[in-house]
């Protein structure tokens, strides 16, 4: 976290205890009860989008790859290199063709090296949640999950894994 | 919002990547129980149970969460060990000042199995929840019938000045009466 979003989090800190406080007081009831009207006074806060949510298609990109790159290196470490050498070859696509280009199965036909079949789908899946991030987000977890498993098998995983993608993606951009 | 694990988990993620509007559903998630525990548990005083909430809460943003490892998503039981080990330090510094050791070790020694003991169940213990539910009742029934105007106007805060802005003392006057509608007089102690 860095330290401007920090100073503005501490801001929200303190402004929160005081609002309580003195709507405890406000209301007549002991201040041992501001915790308690504080939960009821931002109950319903929403988190708005993450600020930094991708705008640009470069920052797509970078999210793209960074969310590639992690879930590759945690679940088919041994694949790791082979991803890094498929992105050099599509990072100058658009960010929809990683998307919607690389839909069909065996996708990475013609990419010419081995281990890129099984690593295209895994960077066209994330390509299509980095893309729909703000409808996801604004869709209930269930709902958010059912379109991520719905995307995952329509590029041929299998439904477990389609599940865990579904965990790891919602977890990444904010909607479990 | 439920306050279940995962969006305990999801909070903190997005805290880590700098949305610090993120603080504000955790503290609604949890310094109604971590005062409860404060409190109840370890003999704090109100104002000693306060600070440990706030100083936990600014722990946390100022460099605590750059700590949270996303992998393990510990939730709720990672926010309860920074609790709890600023409990600890606040029950130190209160030993120190008292110079009754025999008293706070034993609630020292409470407190930090209790961290252990919460931070591996990862539940809030049913003992801390909320006593009185009535009251609770009120204060939300009330809140809700405020307009939206209303609430806006409180959760801006009193504003500058030495009388502050004129719609946030006319919100809180109509809380109040939306308040003693719901749950009766206050007396005042």
């Amino acid at each position: 976290m860095d330290a401007q979003a920090a100073a503005r989090a501490k801001a929200h800190v303190r402004e929160m205890m005081e609002n309580a406080a003195a709507f405890t007081e406000a209301l007549g009831l002991p201040r041992e009860k501001m915790f308690t009207v504080l939960s009821v006074m931002y109950k319903d806060t929403v988190v708005a989008a993450q600020p930094a949510t991708v705008t640009s298609t470069d920052a797509l990109k970078n999210r793209i790859f960074q969310l590639s790159e992690e879930y590759i290196g945690t679940k088919m470490k041994a694949q790791l290199p082979s991803f890094h050498t498929l992105w050099e070859r599509i990072k100058t696509l658009p960010v929809e063709a990683l998307d919607m280009g690389m839909q069909q199965r065996a996708p990475s036909a013609g990419l010419g090296f081995a281990g890129s079949q099984s690593l295209m789908p895994v960077v066209s899946l994330i390509s299509w949640a980095v893309i729909n991030q703000s409808s996801l987000t604004a869709s209930t977890p269930e709902k958010a999950k059912e379109a991520i498993v719905k995307e995952a098998e329509s590029r041929g995983f299998p439904r477990s894994q389609s599940y865990a993608f579904a965990l790891y993606l919602q977890s990444r951009l904010g909607n479990s | 919002m439920d306050c279940e694990k995962n969006y305990i988990h999801q909070l903190l993620v997005q805290l880590k990547d700098n949305n610090d509007e993120a603080v504000r559903p955790l503290m609604d998630c949890l310094s109604e129980v971590f005062y409860k525990a404060a409190v109840g548990k370890y003999q704090l005083s109100h104002e000693e149970a306060q600070d440990a909430i706030q100083q936990a809460f600014v722990r946390i943003v100022d460099g605590g969460i750059d700590k949270y490892v996303e992998e393990k998503g510990g939730g709720p039981g990672w926010m309860w060990r920074v609790f709890g080990r600023v409990v600890i330090d606040i029950l130190r510094q209160k030993q120190n000042r008292l110079r009754r050791e025999e008293s706070l070790d034993e609630t020292l020694e409470k407190a930090q199995n209790d961290i252990l003991v919460q931070e591996a169940s990862e539940k809030e213990d049913p003992g801390w929840s909320v006593e009185h539910e009535e009251e609770k009742k009120a204060v939300q029934k009330a809140w809700d019938a405020l307009s939206i105007v209303d609430r806006k106007a409180i959760l801006r805060g009193r504003g500058p000045g030495t009388y502050g802005r004129t719609e946030y003392w006319t919100a809180l006057k109509q809380a109040r009466v939306l308040f003693e509608t719901f749950y009766g007089p206050i007396r005042q102690s």
